[in-house]
């Protein structure tokens, strides 16, 4: 049984390398298969489930529950067909998941409620960044995937995986160099939306959808040592080249709107696909800010001491392992 | 005096959720599912508009995010439309710096830049505010931003610009200052059928139709037509008079409705054709020519209204969708290159 014990070995790295750093819990059992509830429907005896993680929503007292199907595959070893099978069949497993006694006596929570989404994992082990990963996901879902409705599919395409590898290593690298303290001294970042604030202002996991978002946000307390302390940074991780001015003019309006320029005091611009001009295009919308303001206002010294680093792009071989698109 | 605005152009979830939930036309639930597909998100097609809108909006949005939010929300039929005109005279890239220089104020920002990939372009990015507050806020505060393309060919030059009262006044002034500067006189030359009869009018628009580069004709949409009682060829019995119509349907051109009207001596003023790329598995694109009379003046004025995406064989997607920047400016010159063409060639006719 090669393809299960590499299924299992991948599923271990991805929880230990990735997911943990976003506080995501392991759940249930890896390399499972469970039997389909709508047979004639979907025309199956059972689906498969690689790996679960779970994390608290942070808004609303519920988990949420991630079903992955792992890939890993070579260049050139996929095309725009293989993905559509691949996710036409988590589509199928993903509409069971929601209504199976048996998926979710394996990995949902008893006590608290829980929404489960799924997610195709699609990691290039070649380390080639497959460039056209994007265009063959657009050609597999021209037609509807006739995905039921309540459910939907992450897809991690290899480029979104190498960032993640990317910010997860920076994470540890600041974690080390005793930048970002203890993990129980920062939290991953909610604003307060429409008057809903956060559960859990200094314990919320990186939710799905922000680790899909142009930018992630980690919030750190600056004194971790001082109780009454309520000095934070803010580390922002950004998954853009930088091309241009607007786009970090627009960044900077998200830290006004949301009172964090004028409340941490510490901000960090880590930007992990920078291109050339990146820091250049940072400082001009920075100075198109500071002219807003008279310069002996706060707010300019704020913006003046803004951080803003390019983080090494990691080609770290995560895994060679392969697990084939059937 | 200086400014105290915490955030000036943050758009929240509650904005991009009214935004969305009122474009119902053009927001439809296959265009919000291929947008969150674009970021990595498959949703449910049989989920509610409502339930998506929601979804979508609670997103994060970036500044690229919400360029293509905002496209895909303006309606096809507030697109600027462009006119296209040359003129005998080479303009240098560093006069229209200079020049650009001294138009420029608070409210417009003239930026001047050399083609990288085409040593003969030069474009002029214009930036100004546009406000409107009968809508949502979204599309409330739009900084407006539209490209003069000026390309020098045997000492000539072609203008594409948007057609707008505030683009043809930077034009003008731009023109003016480079006639002071070369003293000479600069006769802009547009397409212009106020001296065409009326069935050359026709034919301008028929000819231009079948006359795309890299395109296949494949049904005109929509045909305007209009009558005027000057005209001598019109007939002297009507007299209830119908001076204008509008036709949408299919093969437009050949039903009996529409030449009856033409042997009466209806003119076409504005037409509106789907065109297919002749390349394996192309899109199928919308155009627009239209007619405008200003003074004495009657210029046609183009769209390229957007694009039906191939799906498979014969088969493309129901709704039509915004193009890429690049795709518009590939097909506005294509446009523009066969109006001033077909032009000319009627023009040749007359002589």
């Amino acid at each position: 049984m090669a393809e299960t014990s590499n299924i299992a070995q991948m599923a271990e790295k991805v929880s230990k390398e990735i997911f943990s750093e976003f506080s995501w819990d392991k759940v249930g059992s890896i390399d499972t298969n469970w039997d389909c509830c709508q047979k004639e429907k979907h025309n199956k005896t059972t689906h498969p489930t690689d790996i679960v993680f779970r994390y608290e929503d942070p808004y609303e007292q519920k988990y949420i529950n991630v079903n992955f199907d792992l890939k890993s595959y070579a260049k050139g070893s996929i095309n725009a067909t293989t993905i559509r099978t691949a996710l036409e069949s988590l589509a199928m497993a993903s509409e069971c998941t929601q209504i199976s006694e048996e998926w979710q006596n394996i990995y949902q929570s008893k006590t608290m409620n829980t929404d489960i989404v799924s997610s195709l994992f699609v990691y290039n082990h070649d380390n080639s960044f497959d460039r056209d990963f994007d265009k063959f996901l657009v050609d597999a879902t021209k037609r509807d995937l006739k995905l039921a409705s309540g459910n939907k599919i992450f897809v991690f395409s290899p480029q979104k995986i190498q960032y993640l590898i990317t910010i997860v290593n920076d994470i540890k690298v600041l974690r080390g160099d005793e930048i970002l303290p203890n993990k129980k001294h920062y939290t991953f970042y909610y604003p307060t939306l429409d008057k809903k604030p956060t559960r859990n202002p200094w314990n919320s996991s990186a939710t799905i959808e922000t680790l899909f978002n142009a930018w992630q946000i980690i919030k750190f307390k600056i004194n971790p040592e001082n109780q009454e302390s309520n000095d934070f940074g803010i580390v922002i991780y950004y998954s853009k080249k930088g091309e241009c001015q607007e786009e970090f003019q627009y960044l900077i309006d998200y830290l006004f709107h949301y009172q964090l320029i004028s409340q941490a005091s510490k901000i960090m611009v880590r930007v992990a696909n920078a291109e050339k001009y990146a820091s250049t295009n940072f400082e001009n919308a920075v100075n198109e800010y500071k002219n807003k303001f008279a310069p002996e206002d706060q707010t300019v010294k704020k913006l003046e001491s803004i951080e803003f680093e390019s983080i090494t792009n990691i080609v770290k071989t995560f895994s060679e392992i392969e697990i084939g698109m059937e | 005096m200086k400014k105290h605005l915490e955030s000036s152009i943050y758009f929240t979830e509650k904005d991009i959720y009214d935004a969305l939930m009122s474009s119902k036309r053009t927001m439809t639930i296959p265009l919000i599912i291929e947008l969150a597909r674009d970021k990595g998100i498959i949703l449910s097609s049989e989920e509610p508009r409502g339930e998506l809108v929601k979804y979508l909006s609670s997103l994060l949005y970036d500044y690229y995010d919400l360029n293509v939010l905002i496209d895909h929300i303006t309606p096809a039929h507030k697109k600027e439309k462009s006119k296209v005109t040359k003129i005998d005279t080479k303009i240098e890239a560093t006069d229209l710096k200079n020049i650009a220089k001294e138009i420029a104020n608070e409210n417009i920002i003239i930026q001047v830049n050399k083609d990288p990939n085409d040593a003969n372009k030069t474009t002029l990015k214009v930036e100004y505010d546009e406000i409107d507050f009968s809508k949502t806020r979204l599309r409330q505060k739009v900084r407006k931003e539209s490209i003069i393309e000026i390309t020098e060919e045997n000492g000539k030059s072609t203008i594409s610009k948007a057609s707008n009262d505030k683009v043809d006044e930077i034009m003008q002034k731009i023109l003016e200052k480079v006639e002071i500067k070369n003293n000479t006189k600069i006769e802009e030359k547009k397409i212009n059928l106020s001296a065409f009869e009326h069935k050359q009018k026709i034919q301008y628009f028929t000819s231009l139709i079948g006359n795309i580069d890299s395109c296949k004709l494949d049904d005109v949409v929509k045909v305007t037509v209009n009558y005027d009682e000057d005209n001598p060829e019109a007939e002297e019995d009507v007299i209830n008079l119908i001076t204008n119509a509008s036709f949408k349907g299919k093969g437009l051109l050949s039903t009996p409705e529409y030449q009856e009207l033409k042997e009466k001596g209806f003119y076409i003023t504005s037409i509106i054709w789907n065109a297919i790329e002749t390349k394996t598995n192309g899109d199928k694109l919308e155009f627009e020519a239209s007619l405008s009379s200003n003074s004495n003046i009657e210029e046609v004025s183009f769209a390229v209204k957007g694009i039906y995406r191939f799906k498979e064989k014969d088969q493309y997607t129901s709704t039509k969708r915004s193009l890429k920047p690049e795709e518009a400016t590939k097909y506005t010159n294509i446009l523009e290159t066969a109006a001033f063409k077909v032009y000319d060639e009627i023009e040749k006719q007359e002589e």
